[in-house]
């Protein structure tokens, strides 16, 4: 009986260990995780502006860098999943920051060959 | 013990379960939306469906299809999310669905943004193409104008060479004791001592000279020009025989000019006799003044 008792005990232990060694190797691989889509966020919104979304789509910008800074605290003060949530609302922001300015920037091609045009027929 | 406490958690397991896939076939049976599906899922499943249908050829475009792709994708996460919480009470944090709801609504945008700059380029392109076109347009016009300016500029040298030419012979004929007035839009050359000799209708020499040179100098430069020859004489005389006179006189002229290149078209002749006097015949000098001929020149000449 006593035998039976120690077996189930030392499974029980190693069954604890190597669970909690895979949680916090886990917990190790999340928080990378969230720091490389806060990074992403933050070299989308970098590419936003470069592309002038600055001009074209200042609101989105706006609210894409609100949401970086938010991931960038939650990170910090360790609230993962929060950080998660604020990094993928920064990064959609920038993308469509991105499109808005490859639109708004098109339309300024437009009224520029308008202009010429107008000022070829005279 | 332990068995039995293991078989109540299995079988409370299991009827969770159970109950799980009853509440899905009644829903999938029903056919119905889902009740609990929360507002901003609910919008941006929404705004998903409305770009598809107001942009049916927004799928062709591959980034834009990528973005609606990655749209689907948030909204599933977001609706597995909210199945969870409603059939299982999970202790989710429902922000979750909101931040799903929200990327995949930007992605929707973002799709919709690439299909208004997919039309941009079609405009552009349009209108690169009308530029190119208008520039052509241009230089063609640039072209003729600037040949017309050129011919414009050629005809003036030209006009202004041939006003010099005529000026050089008639500033020569003025040396010569001619009388050169601008009258209106014609020019007066009134030649007296150098003409004839008393009673003949021989060109003196010296006259000859003059009048080779204004001949020379309308002949090829001035095409549109006329002369009248107008012979005069003094009172002395008959009328009968001073008109003769002076008409023979005039011809002589005429036909000098013609033989230095005029067309005969272009110069008349007149004899006016002792019609027309500018002075007395009373005294010699007067008598002088009036026995005369005179060329007037017309048809856009001027003295430079």
């Amino acid at each position: 009986m006593h035998k039976t008792r120690n077996k189930m005990l030392n499974r029980t232990v190693f069954a604890v260990v190597t669970a909690s060694a895979v949680t916090l190797s886990g917990c190790a691989t999340w928080q990378n995780q969230v720091e490389d889509q806060v990074a992403k966020a933050s070299s989308t919104l970098e590419a936003a502006k470069v592309a002038g979304a600055s001009r074209f789509a200042p609101d989105i910008i706006k609210s894409s860098e609100n949401y970086l800074s938010q991931a960038q605290q939650l990170l910090q003060a360790g609230k993962l999943e929060d950080a998660t949530q604020s990094a993928l609302k920064a990064s959609a922001d920038a993308q469509l920051a991105i499109e808005q300015a490859e639109a708004g920037g098109k339309n300024d091609k437009i009224d520029a060959l308008r202009q010429e045009i107008a000022s070829l027929m005279r | 013990m332990d068995e039995h406490i293991i078989n109540k958690t299995s079988q409370h397991t299991l009827g969770r379960y159970t109950m799980t896939i009853a509440i899905i076939t009644t829903l999938l049976v029903s056919g119905c939306t889902t009740p609990y599906q929360r507002t901003a899922l609910r919008h941006a499943d929404q705004v998903y469906v409305e770009a598809i249908s107001a942009n049916p050829t927004l799928l062709q475009n591959k980034k834009a299809a990528q973005y609606m792709k990655s749209a689907e994708t948030a909204l599933a996460k977001a609706q597995h999310t909210d199945d969870l919480i409603y059939l299982f009470h999970e202790d989710i944090n429902t922000s979750e669905i909101d931040t799903y709801a929200y990327v995949a609504e930007q992605n929707v945008f973002s799709a919709l943004a690439i299909a208004k700059s997919q039309a941009i380029n079609d405009e552009l392109a349009k209108l690169e193409q009308e530029r190119d076109q208008a520039v052509l347009a241009k230089n063609e016009r640039d072209t003729a104008l600037r040949a017309q300016q050129q011919a414009a500029l050629a005809a003036e040298q030209a006009h202004q060479r041939r006003d010099a030419e005529l000026a050089a012979a008639l500033e020569n004929a003025k040396q010569r004791g001619a009388e050169i007035k601008e009258e209106g839009d014609q020019i007066k050359v009134t030649f007296r001592k150098v003409t004839f000799d008393p009673n003949k209708t021989d060109i003196k020499p010296e006259f000859q000279s003059t009048l080779e040179e204004i001949a020379l100098a309308l002949a090829t430069r001035q095409p549109n020009a006329t002369l009248k020859v107008q012979g005069h004489t003094d009172s002395s005389g008959t009328d009968d025989y001073n008109k003769q006179l002076s008409e023979r006189r005039a011809v002589a002229v005429k036909t000098f000019l013609v033989s230095k290149g005029l067309a005969n078209e272009q110069v008349l002749s007149e004899g006016l006799g002792e019609a027309v006097p500018v002075a007395q015949n009373t005294s010699p000098e007067g008598r002088a003044l009036n026995r005369r001929v005179e060329l007037l020149i017309s048809g856009g000449v001027s003295l430079q």
